[in-house]
């Protein structure tokens, strides 16, 4: 396993406003992070840094280069794609491919064809004639066909259906991942990404709230389901996040030992989704108290 | 420059030429097609003649004029024989009563272009060239103006329509980014519309040939002869080099504008400027900066021999040429290149 990303106390203000505050990263090769957090927790400016595009504090190494410093050298290696509709709308599909090929010494043609083809992009369309999720297709289909060793996606199922996000994801887990690759994926569709995750990382304002592997979850987090007279005593174990269910309660709790919990209810390992929206509400509960 | 870095550079190039070919490439073909098929619509609806070959008959008249019809006067009485030319233009001064003597014998002769050229050697070869500099002219101003577009929009659109995050995403640095606009707008440009100009002047020339020939002069004599094209291209040639030369410090600040500016590049590329210059007047007195800029930026030229349409639009004399102001431009210009960098590495979002 080879280290591919090694940030320590990556720090970035926008005047007054810190947009990522001493966020430590380091991703092994064969990672799929999900990077979550709400809007404007400084998931896309952590990406930036990551990518070379903004200039931030800290140590940063990424594939052995300083991104502030070696960019271009560095995205040789790294793949992007920073939104859905940033490609240019007045080149042509044969176009943009002609170019990448041109720029990127890395990049197939032949696979970028292929994927295409089983798409209804073809090659003499403009962009802007494209809908939404044909853009995506076309986006994808390009970053996959770069031998890259880092994808990171900022976002980049917003606002495309469900029929697409669904190709989008199952399209990158089976023909690009494997374990030479890493990739970074920032999304608000927790629970679509959930199950092709190694690793999650919550942000809030700018802060790390998570930063876990998804099979060590499961070792602090639990949730439990209580009903009746049970949920008084569940709610005294001091659990970070509580919400409603049919008839009872659920309870998430954090290092609270397995025996003390499984005897007031039915135990499980929360998913990304409730763990999430636990430790915002814990990360709103601790802002407001300083 | 190894073979990767040479891919690069074309795909840049070609990128820019794609985005921007209506300005680069169908805008003077555009003009050329129309310039030539006027042309050819005069030489086959007969005397209906163009801009180009009006001056062409116009210039072929100035020359030959007094050739125009010749009458010949023999004196009887005297011992010499002398031979009054008389012009068909208005006469200078009244001929003298002895020349009214209608006893002389009189002698009409009628004469043909192509006779006038050989007794007379009127051929002025170049004598055609200023009309085509004319037609040269004509590109070279499409030209500045799509540069100018060009360099206004390049970077501001891309930042606007937010295409930037996608360029960004591929392994070319900012420099070269750059470099491949500046090389846009003071070599790739430049030859094309060059290119298109020569050949457009080709078939002027060749059209005008067509329409002495219907006039039934010789078009070889009347035309081809009277072009140098030698000089005609080595002047076009070393006139657009030391125009780029010239203009490339404003067409940095261009460039420097559309990657800095978060709302209309073309307010801050005039704005900017007219403010130094309203400033330096009121607190120093001087006019320097005015004078500066308006150097290095094409304009009327009212100078006594300038071309009249701009500066260097002619073959520039090396000799008198300011090369001090040249390289202090050129060194001004690298300054604002860096800055435009700095700009696109810093401020791609708007």
């Amino acid at each position: 396993m080879e280290t591919i990303i090694n940030a320590t106390g990556i720090s970035k203000r926008f005047g007054d406003h810190k947009a990522v505050d001493s966020v430590d990263l380091r991703l092994q090769s064969g990672t799929i992070l999900g990077l979550i957090g709400p809007n404007g927790a400084g998931k896309t400016t952590l990406l930036r840094s990551l990518l070379g595009l903004c200039d931030c504090k800290g140590e940063l190494d990424v594939l052995g280069f300083d991104p502030r410093r070696e960019r271009s050298k560095m995205l040789d290696q790294v793949c992007s794609i920073a939104d859905t509709a940033v490609l240019p709308g007045w080149m042509t599909v044969r176009q943009l491919l002609d170019y990448v090929e041109g720029v990127h010494p890395r990049f197939s043609r032949e696979r970028a064809q292929r994927f295409l083809s089983d798409t209804e992009v073809g090659l003499k369309r403009r962009i802007k004639q494209l809908s939404k999720g044909m853009i995506v297709q076309l986006h994808l289909a390009i970053v996959m066909s770069v031998d890259a060793r880092l994808l990171i996606l900022d976002e980049p199922t917003l606002g495309l259906d469900i029929m697409f996000r669904k190709r989008f994801f199952e399209q990158l887990l089976n023909d690009y991942y494997d374990e030479q690759r890493t990739i970074i994926i920032s999304t608000h569709q927790v629970d679509e990404v959930e199950n092709i995750l190694t690793n999650v990382m919550f942000m809030r304002s700018g802060k790390t709230l998570l930063n876990e592997r998804m099979d060590a979850i499961s070792e602090h987090y639990l949730e439990l389901h209580v009903v009746g007279s049970a949920i008084e005593k569940a709610m005294g174990l001091k659990p970070i996040g509580q919400r409603s269910i049919l008839g009872g309660k659920a309870f998430i709790y954090q290092d609270t030992p397995r025996e003390v919990l499984q005897e007031l209810g039915e135990l499980r390992v929360p998913t990304v989704a409730d763990l999430f929206v636990a430790k915002m509400e814990t990360g709103k509960g601790n802002e407001s108290g300083k | 420059m190894n073979q990767a870095n040479r891919k690069k550079a074309v795909a840049l190039l070609r990128r820019e030429i794609q985005e921007y070919k209506n300005s680069f490439v169908y805008t003077p073909l555009v003009v050329s097609a129309v310039l030539i098929i006027c042309m050819l619509a005069s030489v086959l609806l007969a005397n209906s003649i163009t801009v180009t070959g009006d001056a062409v008959i116009d210039i072929f008249n100035d020359d030959h004029s007094h050739k125009g019809v010749n009458i010949t006067i023999t004196l009887d009485e005297d011992e010499l024989r002398h031979d009054y030319v008389v012009s068909t233009e208005t006469p200078h001064s009244l001929a003298d009563d002895e020349e009214w003597n209608f006893s002389r014998e009189w002698k009409f002769t009628p004469q043909r272009g192509e006779n006038v050229a050989e007794e007379e050697d009127g051929i002025v070869r170049g004598s055609l060239n200023p009309v085509l500099n004319g037609l040269h002219c004509l590109f070279l101003i499409l030209l500045l103006v799509t540069s100018i577009n060009y360099l206004l929009g390049t970077f501001h659109q891309d930042r606007r329509d937010r295409s930037v995050l996608f360029w960004k995403s591929v392994p070319v640095s900012e420099t070269q980014e750059v470099a491949a606009k500046i090389a846009i707008v003071c070599v790739l440009a430049p030859a094309i519309y060059l290119v298109i100009s020569m050949v457009t002047q080709v078939a002027s020339v060749f059209l005008a040939m067509l329409i002495t020939w219907r006039m039934d002069s010789d078009p070889v004599q009347t035309v081809l002869a009277n072009v140098d094209f030698l000089g005609l291209f080595r002047g076009q040639i070393g006139g657009i080099l030391i125009w780029v030369l010239w203009t490339v410090p404003f067409y940095a600040w261009l460039l420097l504008c559309s990657s800095a500016a978060r709302r209309s590049p073309l307010l801050v590329a005039l704005g900017i400027p007219v403010a130094l210059i309203v400033l330096e007047k009121l607190f120093v007195g001087s006019q320097y900066l005015s004078e500066v800029f308006t150097n290095h930026i094409p304009h009327i030229d009212g100078t006594e021999g300038g071309s009249t349409l701009g500066f260097y639009f002619y073959e520039p004399q090396w000799l008198s040429l300011d090369y001090a102001g040249l390289l202090l431009g050129l060194l001004v210009t690298a300054a604002l290149l860096v800055a435009t960098v700095w700009f696109r590495k810093h401020r791609f979002e708007m």
